[in-house]
């Protein structure tokens, strides 16, 4: 046990969970349940399914307690089954969604903009609706693996190391493509500095 | 991915660290360095202006609130699967537990293989058809065999005297 005391914390809680103490599970699912389920959202840009498939991604960190080996940091393995099942789901109903619906603005989760906004005026309420959504289009526009490369880097904040790991590329391809995905971003989104 | 500036341009080795530079992911002496040589670089400062007015935009882009069921649906589903698992492994483990479950099934298996293998496979059509032939050329010799004893009958009555109108 001293190995595992020296050991990442989220790490040291699956070692936990893998000899029976299901209290290590809900401290991780605690601590990661919201990043998880705010990746997915912004991947596939629905909630519902978001959380699905979140469930899934935690049911698969369950089931594979047994057989975990910390060789790569907790949220680089837990964020690569996410990135997989959302990049499979998008593949699955790349035909079937619209993109059309998309650019017209009838897609997305009305749920995100139910978020409590400080704007006293409906002038300034709309201002901020129309750059939410004028952030979301260009970020959904992105290929799917630049907008997880993104939203891994910018929001959830891990390390290049991490987000290669999580899509399986080596850190200079990673770099390559996240530059790709900012230069595209600066393009839509550099005018509203 | 080479940047519009000078070729000695320190940033066009890695163009990545404009990104972290206005992320904020350098160093306190490597964001300094970045710094002056911004400063002196037009095509360099516009890049930062650019990237950093995207990077503060992006977070407009939020996401809901988690469900409040969230939680209670996954352990239902982590409940669910651990009880069709256990079944499952509760079940093989009682059975090889116990020799005689094991024996049992063993046998089972044998003679099922078994019963499998002397099933009498289903003629194929050219040895149907030759049978039939046979049976055909039986009932012929059987209609023959019925003609003869009555003929043999016939001469028996008459080798007992029975003449009648002779």
């Amino acid at each position: 046990m001293v190995a595992v005391a020296a050991m990442e914390p989220d790490a040291e809680l699956m070692l936990r969970l893998k000899y029976g103490d299901t209290a290590g599970f809900a401290l991780l699912l605690e601590r990661h349940r919201a990043p998880v389920i705010r990746f997915l959202y912004r991947m596939v840009d629905n909630q519902a399914v978001a959380e699905e498939l979140a469930q899934e991604v935690f049911l698969r960190v369950y089931k594979a307690r047994e057989s975990y080996e910390p060789t790569a940091k907790f949220t680089t393995w837990l964020f690569r089954i996410a990135s997989r099942l959302a990049l499979n789901w998008l593949r699955d109903v790349r035909h079937e969604k619209a993109v059309d619906s998309l650019e017209a603005g009838t897609g997305g989760d009305e749920r995100a903009r139910e978020l409590p906004d400080g704007s006293p005026t409906p002038e300034e309420a709309l201002l901020r609706e129309a750059r939410i959504e004028e952030v979301r289009r260009a970020v959904l526009a992105l290929p799917a693996r630049q907008r997880a490369a993104v939203l891994m880097h910018k929001f959830e904040g891990m390390q290049y190391s991490q987000v290669a790991g999580a899509l399986g590329l080596s850190e200079p391809a990673l770099k390559s493509m996240l530059f790709r995905a900012y230069e595209t971003l600066r393009a839509r989104l550099a005018h509203m500095g | 991915m080479r940047l519009e500036c000078d070729m000695n341009c320190p940033v066009n080795k890695e163009p990545q660290v404009l990104v972290d530079y206005c992320a904020g992911r350098l160093d306190a002496r490597a964001g300094a360095e970045v710094k002056t040589h911004v400063e002196a670089c037009a095509a360099c400062s516009q890049f930062v202006v650019g990237q950093s007015a995207a990077w503060n935009a992006l977070d407009a882009f939020e996401a809901p609130p988690v469900s409040a069921g969230f939680d209670r649906k996954l352990w239902e589903r982590i409940e669910e699967a651990e009880r069709r698992r256990g079944f499952w492994a509760g079940w093989w483990a009682a059975a090889f537990r116990k020799p005689v479950i094991a024996f049992a099934l063993a046998a089972v298996f044998i003679i099922a293989a078994l019963s499998l293998s002397s099933t009498r496979p289903v003629p194929p059509p050219a040895q149907a058809a030759l049978d039939a032939d046979r049976m055909e050329r039986a009932l012929d010799d059987l209609d023959m065999l019925q003609q003869l004893s009555r003929l043999a009958n016939g001469n028996d009555q008459l080798a007992a005297g029975d003449w009648g109108d002779m």
